[in-house]
């Protein structure tokens, strides 16, 4: 190996939308720099602009067919804001919660079954043809049903207090345009027991690999950073729906805690770099060098002070108990993060459908009309912030969004470059199962990069390796 | 039932050709006909799937004939699933593998030409398509016999 050499993976595998892996390696074949770049420009804060605030939170859902309902709420609690409600009916809130609550749970169902149960329960450097969920249905068919029965009992959810599986109406600026009909209530409260257990089951797949395996999981990809989260107001307890903003240091430490969210920008600056269309947010108080920080499943196990829900906060103490209660850093501990929400989800939904409120008729409230928005939420892969100004004739004038992707943004492309030097320096050969393992550092963080067509014939896998005159000297397709 | 799942973002221009045909096929009120519309395939719907007679997909296609093309499809292993991508043929290897069901399947890909992101309508080109696509599945509906 005499010539410098280019790796690039494009795009990305299992995750949301396009993104470009490029890796650099030096004459002596040890990765140099290692980037993911996102190549695809969204546009959507122009695309917004003009609309009357009333259509956002439905417009928004187009971000992203996998989690709309994320964008559905953030941009309807900005309204809320716009339409002078800084409370609303508890009817409202409680459905609202209900519906983020069978968001979250079914994304994460998703992500854990389907995108990374195959890396884990065969291996990273496992054969291609072994590494997918067709294989883990075959070997464990139970695992597979109980996947797929979740997922329809978290749409059902979004259904029945969105209005549609796709592209809901439910949250209106000001309140939720609906209350939860006694029979649906009982028909989603006759599967709770089963969601309840399997959430258990599957908690306790990926805590036994954690364990068995913890040397590779704290190896992998693992670094320290600061962590950034809503908390409830007050108590400091998880809350997915709404809070205050927390950012605690590496050691646990608080950076800044109980922060107005509508304080973000005071608080967060959004760096750009040139190779990238996707931002990179730092803490302002903490400069561009040290200030980056990662959101998420397990950015959120180590800044809350604990869990409201019995069986998930015992299971989140397990989760903090392997690093002596500190924050725990190893990427792959998000998957073990992502199922303790799981059945946090599912205990507060068990609560929530017993709350006779959720039949209530007080569905909206009304204020004082302002210029300006912002509703910021715990999406199931991290913070989601919303900012609106509209005008006097309610059309939208300005529109920021930083999603969850955005904050982790730095960590990504640091859990990139960790992998990549362990694996394919000074490697003779770059095998698949080598490239495989960037990939998986990359889908532990869940990134959405965007939300992009899905015609087909396109995206194809694209692995293309170029020495140092940029002469393609390898080259892989996936079709999609 | 014969089961019609049209899919697409209706925001990324031709991409809609799905959820518009969907929607198309909705509004003819065929006798046994279900139909759904969304944004892309998941792997819930392997559960709809199983239930049903017959399928057909219908997506927007950006390669392949010109117009639209209609052809049987078989489960498949050979495509990978992930968030946002879930070929008709993994669907329906999920469907047989978990539900040992293997409808008869279909997949209607009309061709579109404008994918430029964050606006709504369809491309004139994609509108002459859609309405051949119309015919051909009406033909299908009608002629093509449902397994006894």
């Amino acid at each position: 190996m005499s010539e410098p050499r280019l790796i690039e993976i494009s795009p990305v595998t299992r995750v949301e939308g396009h993104g470009k892996v490029t890796i650099h390696l030096d004459a002596e074949g040890a990765v140099d720099e290692a980037r993911l770049h996102i190549v695809e420009f969204r546009g959507f804060e122009r695309f917004i602009r003009g609309r009357l605030l009333w259509e956002v939170p439905v417009i928004v859902q187009r971000l992203c067919g996998i989690c709309p309902v994320s964008h559905h709420l953030a941009a309807a609690k900005a309204m809320d804001m716009i339409v002078g409600v800084d409370e609303l009916p508890p009817t409202a809130e409680k459905m609202r919660r209900l519906m983020h609550y069978g968001q979250v749970m079914q994304s994460h169902v998703l992500h854990f079954f389907h995108l990374a149960s195959p890396d884990l329960l065969f291996g990273f450097q496992a054969p291609a043809e072994k590494r997918n969920i067709f294989e883990v249905i075959a070997e464990q068919p139970e695992l597979g049903r109980r996947a797929i029965l979740m997922r329809k009992f978290g749409q059902d959810i979004i259904e029945a207090t969105a209005g549609k599986k796709i592209h809901g109406t439910g949250a209106i600026p000001g309140g939720i345009n609906r209350n939860l009909p006694i029979e649906t209530r009982d028909a989603l409260l006759a599967q709770l027991g089963d969601m309840e257990t399997w959430a258990q089951d599957a908690l306790a797949l990926v805590r036994d690999y954690t364990l068995t395996n913890l040397d590779l999981v704290r190896g992998f990809a693992a670094f320290d950073s600061s962590y950034l989260s809503l908390v409830r107001t007050g108590d400091g307890a998880l809350d997915l729906y709404h809070g205050n903003l927390r950012a605690v240091d590496a050691e646990g430490g608080m950076i800044f805690d109980q922060a107005d969210y509508t304080r973000y920008h005071e608080l967060l600056v959004e760096d750009v770099r040139s190779w990238s269309y996707m931002k990179f947010p730092f803490i302002r108080s903490l400069g561009p060098g040290e200030g980056w920080y990662r959101v998420g499943p397990l950015a959120r196990m180590n800044a809350v002070d604990f869990i409201d829900t019995p069986l998930a906060e015992a299971a989140r103490q397990k989760l903090l108990a392997q690093n002596h209660g500190m924050p725990q850093h190893a990427v792959l501990a998000n998957h073990w993060a992502r199922l303790i929400e799981v059945l946090h989800c599912v205990e507060k939904i068990r609560t929530l459908l017993h709350d006779p409120d959720l039949q209530g008729t007080d569905l909206v409230a009304t204020g004082t009309r302002r210029q300006e928005g912002i509703g910021v939420i715990e999406a199931p892969r991290g913070n989601l912030i919303h900012h609106y100004e509209v005008d006097e004739n309610d059309q939208v004038t300005y529109c920021n969004l930083i999603v969850s992707t955005t904050h982790n943004n730095e960590g990504l492309n640091r859990a990139v470059k960790a992998v990549a030097v362990r694996a394919l320096s000074h490697q003779p050969t770059i095998t698949e199962g080598m490239l495989n393992e960037v990939e998986v550092a990359i889908r532990a963080y869940d990134p959405c990069l965007s939300c992009a067509t899905h015609a087909l014939g396109q995206m194809p896998l694209i692995v293309e390796i170029m020495d140092a005159a940029g002469t393609v000297i390898d080259h892989r397709t996936k079709d999609s | 039932m014969t089961l019609l799942i049209g899919y697409g973002n209706p925001g990324r221009g031709d991409d809609g050709l799905g959820p518009s045909f969907a929607a198309w096929a909705a509004e003819q009120d065929l006798a046994g006909l279900e139909v759904i519309s969304d944004f892309q395939l998941k792997v819930e719907h392997a559960m709809t799937v199983a239930d049903a007679a017959r399928v057909i997909f219908v997506d927007s296609s950006v390669d392949g004939a010109v117009g639209c093309d209609l052809a049987p499809l078989e489960p498949s292993q050979d495509f990978a699933i992930d968030s946002h991508r879930l070929h008709p043929a993994a669907l329906l290897s999920l469907a047989k593998l978990m539900f040992n069901a293997t409808p008869p399947a279909y997949l209607l890909a009309i061709h579109g030409t404008d994918f430029d992101m964050l606006h709504d309508g369809l491309s004139p080109q994609a509108e002459d398509n859609f309405a051949l696509a119309k015919d051909r599945f009406l033909g299908w509906f009608h002629t093509e016999s449902l397994p006894c």
